[in-house]
This record gives structure tokens, C-alpha cells and sequence, in this order.
């Protein structure tokens, strides 16, 4: 990047935020996938007028402008993979408002979740969207992937949540969508358009969320299954009978397996699957809820159900799930992680299919994840380095990308596209919908300067196979 | 290249997942990504592979930590995140040596065993220029900035004569039966004789002879810190010889950071080798010696007895409770005292921010860690912060001195001595 331009940027936001070095590039090139790129600069912007300066400059001088929040993002959104300016948007860090009359916050992109959801919590009120990294997550970065999580099936996910938005465009206007009341039709619903967008047409600046009031009491228990159907069933029941669990996670064979090898917590190794349940509401209802479920589960298949007395034996029975990210390591170094979701009454048959898809390949694969809304998290375990070994697990997620799609299923449920699956989104969308979209995004941003690359399996996206065929980008150094 | 191997299997364990950042002390502060472990492994990553070199930033941001393993705690792939930051300030002191100022210190003093303690007495004589006295902490404020030192700091006054110099090699106890060996660490020697002499007469009082060995020296955890593996192993080997051949039947070592390093540095540092592995045997710290000899079970906590004279709250020592896993002991100690009032603060194994050098090279970092840490301690609404590592009490009684906070900093066996003692 020429030097003239980089002092213009440090002109607006001041020479302390923004870094160029090359131990600072290195660490704004990367997110939880393990891609990675150099950005040509980093840059940490405190006001809208800042952002919108730099886009313009952007749109001048045609370099890529890359939004990120906190890097944990698992589809490669935030990674500069033709370089650019990483916008870095931490010190937009302020809660400006919860009102606890209307029920409404309005947040800056930079807050953390997990803190977020505290602070709101204290005042009795819930902002239920928990992506696994809600600790270390922030707000907007969940607004421009639409993140989920376990309680989606109950509560929805971030979209369910986001009434309006203050949004600096690949232009450098500003724009606000949206509302501040539970009701609003006036015009095209550009918020909805927004969120999940990816930050490839525009940066959110400002977000107004809703919130709902946090439920008194939690339940957790954890029902084990001799076949895997007997689970998927369970799922079908519990819901068709009127409860509608605010958890509901599963776990295959190949999970129990592997997370009992690591916790020995006593976990029959045998057993087809497991489904870890939580209810909450208020503290009458519970028991009601939980005596259903037993019923339910105790006419299938069932190993055996554990209910948790307390918060500490709730504890206990989330360890197996949780520990699951690096038991899953065990296995093999490189976990390819997907998060495809189907109908929850194909759950079952997925399952099956895919083990078989794998087997067929030599390749170890664990599915587990949100049951209670068809979003797995299929993982392939490979070894990097063995060149063999990765292609046949491209070709193998390639199927199971189409055997999603089959079972009237979607290729992510809360990642999001970004860099990963890009070259697949056709197995999915029609010809004339990826036009469609390619248009949204050309009217935003005429000169292709907004986080470029992204979504669209775009030719000037490199991919995995050097010679060019659709493959995936994944473990990829892009630019030096 | 061989050797680096192990050092990059580390690193490419990091799926850079995050995590670290919502527990890293430094981040919190910075918010970089070079801050947090995440980072750090990424630059190691790189550096590994030759995408970068040893230059002067990457040496910045490595020690950039205060060392505090919040991130190897809590990282969900077991990444050792703070162990390779050592190795890797290991491997730049080798490629490009130590910085003066450190060089002086840790090649020139420290191994001098004449050295340190000269210009220590000298500086007993002259601290009164620069420092003002504050009595009641038995410490000094800073009249002026110096190098290092920013003005207004609470930093301990050297005590003259020096703790290992007011007692002979052994001073027996009564009716003593067995001798246990004393290493005070520099600290205790020079800025807190007050603390060994509380420790020796416990020992005494139970029946031990304590066992003063007087070559003893500095543990050698800055010089390993700071990446200066020579000079640590040159300590090493000059504190086995001061207590090897005396027969001793345990060695107790109040600082926190001098016991990790002596029972666990030491280990690391010759792996395999059996004096060191015997030496590092005998090694223990108050809260386990004392809790076995009264034998407290857990059931005893006298927190609801009614005759209560002062309240406490205790603060865990990095290297107590991440490096040796101890942080129950010291709690039923105190819990099992008479007249002690117990209370956990939030957060009590967080980082004070001091992280030895750190301190001195990051000071407005490091106070910013602190203070933290010292709202917390004033939550607690305690007559004492209690904790055992020499580095937190200087960084505990500076922060408490900047906010003329009424909770005071103790060491353990301080309040063990007034508790049994008065």
C-alpha cells in the first residue's frame, strides 16, 4: 500500500491506530478457521465518520476493506484474502442504551456477547442468541454471520433479534434500517438484508436489539440411546407433544466415543447416540416438562436419562459436550468443521448417510450439535499433511454437501459462507438467486472494495487445488 | 532446526479459537491481538517458519506476558501457550542476546555473589535521597521519576543487615528434632526480613531447627523469564551445592515464585537429572508445611466464630495456583485460625500484574492489571490481602499505598505468626 494513502488514513483516525508492521499484519490475518492472509494495514476506527473517510479513500484508490470484529469467525469472513485494510472495530465498544420499558438495547458492534448478556441479565432481561464463543465473540461480528447457538431452537437466533441498524455503506454513506418497535413495515426490510450479510455490503456501526424477559428456572438432563434413530425419534416427540426445550443437543457415536476416551466419565461407549435436554421457564412448569420427557424417551431405546438436581451436576453433564472440541483432536490433528442442517426428522438418516459417505473414504467423522433444529456439526478429522488423505475429505464433504441438500437441508446453519463455502454455494442456490444477490452487491458497492472474495465463488478467490478446480480453500497461506 | 520441533507441534495445536483473549490480563488492558496467547502463537508460528525473523517487535510483544497461564488454563486444546513464550525468549536471548540493562543485571549481579549485596547496602544508605518514608508500610515513595521507576510508586526499602546476615547457619528450635532448611530468596533477604523471621520462628515454635545456609541465592526464575537460560542454571547449581550436603529434612521456601521454580523450574531446566531431582523433593511452601503439621481438616473453619479480630481474603499467587495446582491450602489455614475472618474476593486467581520484569519494563500496563486486581481486594472490604509471593505483595502494597486503600497486603506466614503469636 502506498505510503501517501496510509498517512491519509492515519490523518483520520490518528497515527496510533492503525499498525503496519509485519508482526501486526500476521495478527489480523486469520480467525477460527485456520486461514490465513496478510492485510496490507490495520486500522482501529472510533466514529462513523472515520469509517466513512475510509471508504471513500477505498473506493478512490480501489483497495479491499475488510470489517472484523473479534477474528472468531468460522467461514473465513474476516480474513483479507487480497489484502487491504482490516478494519478493526473493538473500540466501538459501548452498550448506549437498555430500556427496560420497551425492551429494547442499542449496542455498538465492538461489545462483547457474553458481556452484553450479563449486563442485560442482571436487570431480569435475556438476550438468548449464545454462539459457542459468547465469552469472546462481539455483538456485531454475530450481526454480520447471524450467529446461532444450542438455544436457537427455542429462542431463535441473532436476526430474531436485530430490529434496526446503523450501517456506514461500501460508499461511505450512512444509513439507518429498521425500528425501534416490535412492529415496522415501511419500505424493504433492509435490516433483515443486512444481517448475515458477511460485511461485504456495508459495516454496522450501531445495532438495536431486542430483548425478552429471562426465564426463572433451567433444567438440564441427559437421555442416552442405544440406536441413533431412538434420539432422532425423541427429538420428533418432544417436540410434536408441545414442548419446546430451550436445549437440545445431540451427540453420535463417534462423539461419546471420543469424548469418554478423554473425560472417562462413565459414558457407555456402545450407545448410538445422546441427547443433552435443557427446559426452562418458569419453576412450576419444569417438572411437568421433565416427567413428559422422561415418558417420551423411556418408550424408546433409552440406555439410561441423568437429571440434574442442581447447577453443579448440570455442570457435570454439559462436560461431555463441551469437551468435545478437543477430544475431537484426538482423533486427528485438523478438524474440518461444518455446521449443515437438515429437517430435524432427517437427523437420523444424515447421521447414516454421511457415516457411510465417510467410511467409504477412510475418514473419521463425529456428528454432533443443535439436534433440536437439524444444525450438525459434521466434523471431519484428517491430517493436514497428508495430501491424500485431504482430497478425500474435500470429496467427501462435496457429498455431504449434496446429501444435505437432498434431504431439503442448507450447507450452514450459523457460520456463514464466507471463504469456505464459496465453491459450493450453487449446490444450494439456483443460477438465477446467486444473480440476484451478485446485483444487491454490485449496487452497494460498485467498485467490488468491501470485503471482496467473499460468498460469491468468485475466480479471484484462490482455491484449494492449485490448479484451479472447485476445491476448498482451507489451510491456505493466500498472500505473503 | 531439530530442536524446534517440539516447540512447533505447540504451536500448531492453537485452532485460534479466541478463547485466551476473554482471559488474558494483558489483552484486557490492550486489546491487540499480539496481547493475548492466540497471537503470540501465530507470531511463533511464523517466526518458526521463517516468515519472520527475531526482531526487536516480535521480542516486544513476547514479553508482552506477564506469564500469570490464564491462557494454558483455559485453553480448550491444551495449548501451552506461556511454556512456549519462555522457550521462544530462550531462543532470541541465544540469536540476539540480552538487553543491556538486563545483561548488567543478570550476567553482572546477580551471579556476583558480592555484588548485589554491596550495592544493596549502599542503596540502604542513600534510598532516604529519593524516597520518601512511609513508616506505617515500612516501605518508600518515590519523590521523583528514576529510570524504571515512575514517581509516586511504593517500592519496599532495603533493610539493613540483610535477613541472612542477623542469624547464624542454624538456629535450633526447642526440643527440635529435625532440621528443615530455609530459603529466603532475595526478596525476604534484602526487602522483608520481617517475613523469614516469621517463618523461623514458627519453625522454631514447632520444634524444627532451621537451617540457614548463607550461599544460598537468588532462585534464577527472572533470569529464566527473561529468556537468560545460562545464568539460571549457574544459579541452579550454586543453591543444590548450598543445601545438598546438610542433611536437611524438607527446605521450605515462603515465595511462592522462588518454591515453583526450585520444585518445578529446576526440573525443567536439567530434566532427568537426579540431584536436582532429589533437591526439588525437598522442597515446600507454608501453606502445605503448616496445614500438615496442625492438621486441619477441611472440615475445621472457625469463619463463624464470634470473637473475630480481623478479616482476610487471600490472593493466589500465579505460580501457586496454575503452577503447583495449590490454592486450597492456604485457605483452610486461614479458615482454621483463630480469631481470622475468611472472605473470597472475585476473581482471586487473577494476575496482580506484576510478572517480575514486566513490572519494570511495562509499568503503566502493569498498573492498569493492578488496579483491577485492587478493586476487587477493596470489594472484600478486608483488613488483610493475604497471599504468598513476594513479587504480589510489592505489587499489592503499591497498589493499596496508591489508593490509601484501608486493606493492607500480609504474607501468609505473617498472619499465621500474629495469629499464634499475639
Amino acid at each position: 500500500m502506498d505510503k501517501s494513502l496510509i498517512r491519509q488514513i492515519e490523518k483520520i483516525v490518528g497515527k496510533e491506530n492503525v499498525l503496519s508492521s509485519r508482526e501486526d499484519l500476521i495478527c489480523y490475518g486469520y480467525d477460527a478457521t485456520n486461514l490465513e492472509a496478510l492485510p496490507d494495514l490495520v486500522v482501529f476506527p472510533k466514529a462513523v465518520n472515520e469509517i466513512s473517510e475510509i471508504l471513500k479513500l477505498a473506493n478512490q484508490n480501489q483497495f479491499p476493506v475488510v470489517p472484523r470484529g473479534m477474528g472468531t469467525g468460522f467461514s473465513g469472513g474476516s480474513i483479507p484474502v487480497r489484502g487491504g485494510v482490516v478494519l478493526v472495530m473493538t473500540r466501538f465498544n459501548r452498550v448506549i442504551e437498555i430500556d427496560t420499558e420497551n425492551l429494547i438495547a442499542i449496542v455498538e458492534p465492538g461489545v462483547i456477547t457474553g458481556d452484553f448478556q450479563k449486563q442485560v441479565e442482571k436487570l431480569g432481561l435475556f438476550y438468548p442468541p449464545d454462539p459457542a464463543s459468547q465469552l469472546y465473540c462481539s455483538l456485531g461480528g454475530n450481526v454480520a454471520e447471524c450467529a446461532g447457538g444450542p438455544r436457537a431452537i427455542k429462542y431463535g437466533v441473532t436476526k430474531d433479534y436485530v430490529l434496526g441498524l446503523e450501517v456506514v455503506l461500501p460508499t461511505g454513506e450512512v444509513v439507518h434500517t429498521g425500528v425501534k418497535t416490535v412492529k415496522g413495515v415501511v419500505g424493504y426490510d433492509l435490516t433483515k438484508l443486512f444481517v448475515g450479510s458477511e460485511g461485504t455490503l456495508g459495516i454496522i456501526t450501531q445495532i438495536i436489539l431486542k430483548l425478552i424477559p429471562l426465564p426463572e428456572a433451567r433444567k438440564t438432563m441427559m437421555v442416552i440411546f442405544r440406536q441413533v434413530e431412538d434420539a432422532a425419534t425423541a427429538v420428533s416427540k418432544i417436540i410434536s407433544s408441545k414442548i419446546v426445550p430451550s436445549t437440545l443437543e445431540l451427540m453420535d457415536n463417534p462423539s461419546i466415543q471420543c469424548a469418554e476416551d478423554y473425560l472417562n466419565m462413565g459414558l457407555p461407549k456402545d450407545a448410538g447416540a445422546l441427547l443433552l435436554i435443557e427446559v426452562d421457564g418458569d419453576q412450576e412448569i419444569l417438572p411437568k416438562y421433565v416427567r413428559r420427557i422422561d415418558e417420551i424417551t423411556s418408550e424408546l431405546n433409552r440406555y439410561e436419562m441423568k437429571i440434574a438436581e442442581n447447577e453443579k451436576e448440570a455442570e457435570i453433564l454439559w462436560k461431555a459436550r463441551k469437551a468435545l472440541s478437543p477430544a475431537s483432536y484426538r482423533l486427528n490433528p485438523t478438524k474440518i468443521a461444518e455446521d449443515i442442517t437438515v429437517p430435524r426428522n432427517q437427523i437420523a438418516n444424515f447421521i447414516r448417510k454421511a457415516a457411510k459417505i465417510a467410511e467409504e473414504r477412510h475418514l473419521k467423522i463425529i456428528n454432533f450439535g443443535h439436534a433440536g433444529d437439524g444444525n450438525l456439526h459434521t466434523s471431519i478429522m484428517i491430517d493436514d499433511k497428508n495430501e491424500n488423505e485431504r482430497k478425500r475429505a474435500e470429496e467427501g464433504i462435496e457429498e455431504i454437501f449434496k446429501l444435505t441438500v437432498q434431504l431439503g437441508g442448507t450447507l450452514s446453519g450459523e457460520h456463514g459462507v464466507g471463504m469456505t463455502k464459496a465453491p459450493y454455494i450453487d449446490l444450494e442456490l439456483s443460477r438465477d438467486a446467486i444473480e440476484v444477490m451478485k446485483k444487491i452487491k454490485r449496487v452497494l458497492d460498485p467498485n467490488n472494495v468491501l470485503n471482496p472474495g467473499k460468498i460469491f465463488n468468485d475466480p479471484l478467490t484462490p482455491s484449494l487445488s492449485p490448479d484451479g478446480e472447485r476445491g476448498r480453500v482451507r489451510g491456505k497461506i493466500f498472500k505473503t | 532446526m531439530n530442536s524446534l520441533a517440539p516447540l512447533k507441534e505447540i504451536a500448531e495445536k492453537c485452532v485460534r479459537c479466541g478463547i485466551c483473549q476473554s482471559v488474558c490480563p494483558v489483552f484486557a488492558e490492550v486489546q491487540r491481538e499480539a496481547a493475548a496467547a492466540r497471537g503470540k502463537v501465530t507470531l511463533i508460528r511464523n517466526l518458526l517458519i521463517e516468515r519472520i525473523g527475531y526482531s526487536s517487535k516480535l521480542s516486544t510483544y513476547l514479553l508482552q506476558c506477564l506469564g500469570c497461564g490464564a491462557c494454558s488454563e483455559n485453553c480448550p486444546n491444551g495449548v501451552k501457550a506461556d511454556e512456549l513464550i519462555l522457550s521462544v525468549r530462550a531462543l532470541m536471548v541465544e540469536k540476539k542476546g540480552l538487553s543491556l540493562p538486563k545483561w548488567m543485571i543478570l550476567r553482572g549481579i546477580i551471579r556476583s555473589p558480592h555484588l548485589l549485596p554491596l550495592l544493596l547496602k549502599t542503596g540502604s544508605l542513600v534510598q532516604g535521597l529519593l524516597l520518601k518514608k512511609i513508616p506505617k508500610e515500612s516501605g518508600l515513595h518515590l519523590r521523583f521519576s528514576l529510570p524504571y521507576l515512575n514517581k509516586g510508586r511504593f517500592i519496599p526499602s532495603i533493610k539493613t543487615p540483610f535477613f541472612l546476615d542477623r542469624y547464624p547457619d542454624e538456629v535450633k528450635g526447642k526440643d527440635a528434632q529435625k532440621r528443615i532448611g530455609l530459603f529466603s530468596g532475595c526478596s525476604i533477604n534484602y526487602l522483608y526480613p520481617s517475613i523469614g523471621e516469621a517463618t523461623l520462628r514458627l519453625l522454631n515454635q514447632n520444634h524444627f531447627s532451621a537451617v540457614l545456609p548463607k550461599d544460598q541465592t537468588c532462585c534464577g526464575l527472572p533470569a529464566y523469564g527473561s529468556g537468560d537460560i545460562e545464568t539460571a542454571k549457574f544459579l541452579l547449581k550454586k543453591n543444590i551445592r548450598a543445601f545438598q550436603s546438610l542433611n536437611l529434612e524438607q527446605i521450605i521456601v515462603p515465595c511462592a515464585s522462588c518454591f515453583y521454580f526450585l520444585k518445578e523450574g529446576y526440573l525443567k531446566l536439567f530434566p532427568g537429572d537426579e540431584e536436582v531431582k532429589s533437591f526439588s523433593k525437598k522442597i515446600t511452601e507454608p501453606s502445605t508445611f503448616f496445614l500438615g503439621l496442625i492438621g486441619a481438616s477441611p472440615q475445621i473453619d472457625r469463619t463463624s466464630d464470634p470473637h473475630k479480630k480481623f478479616r482476610v481474603t487471600f490472593h493466589d499467587p500465579c505460580h501457586l495456583r496454575r503452577g503447583m495446582k495449590i490454592y486450597q491450602e492456604p485457605r483452610q489455614l486461614l479458615r482454621s485460625l483463630p480469631g481470622v475472618e475468611f472472605v473470597e474476593m472475585k476473581e482471586p486467581n487473577r494476575c496482580c500484574g506484576m510478572g517480575g520484569s514486566f513490572n519494570l519494563i511495562y509499568y503503566g500496563l502493569s498498573k492498569k492489571v493492578m488496579h483491577r486486581k485492587i478493586d476487587d481486594i477493596e470489594k472484600a472490604d478486608a483488613d488483610y490481602v493475604v497471599t504468598s509471593c513476594m513479587g504480589c505483595m510489592i505489587q499489592l502494597q503499591d497498589g493499596l499505598h496508591q489508593r490509601a486503600a484501608k486493606t493492607r497486603a500480609a504474607h501468609l506466614v505473617e498472619v499465621l505468626d500474629k495469629t499464634v503469636n499475639s
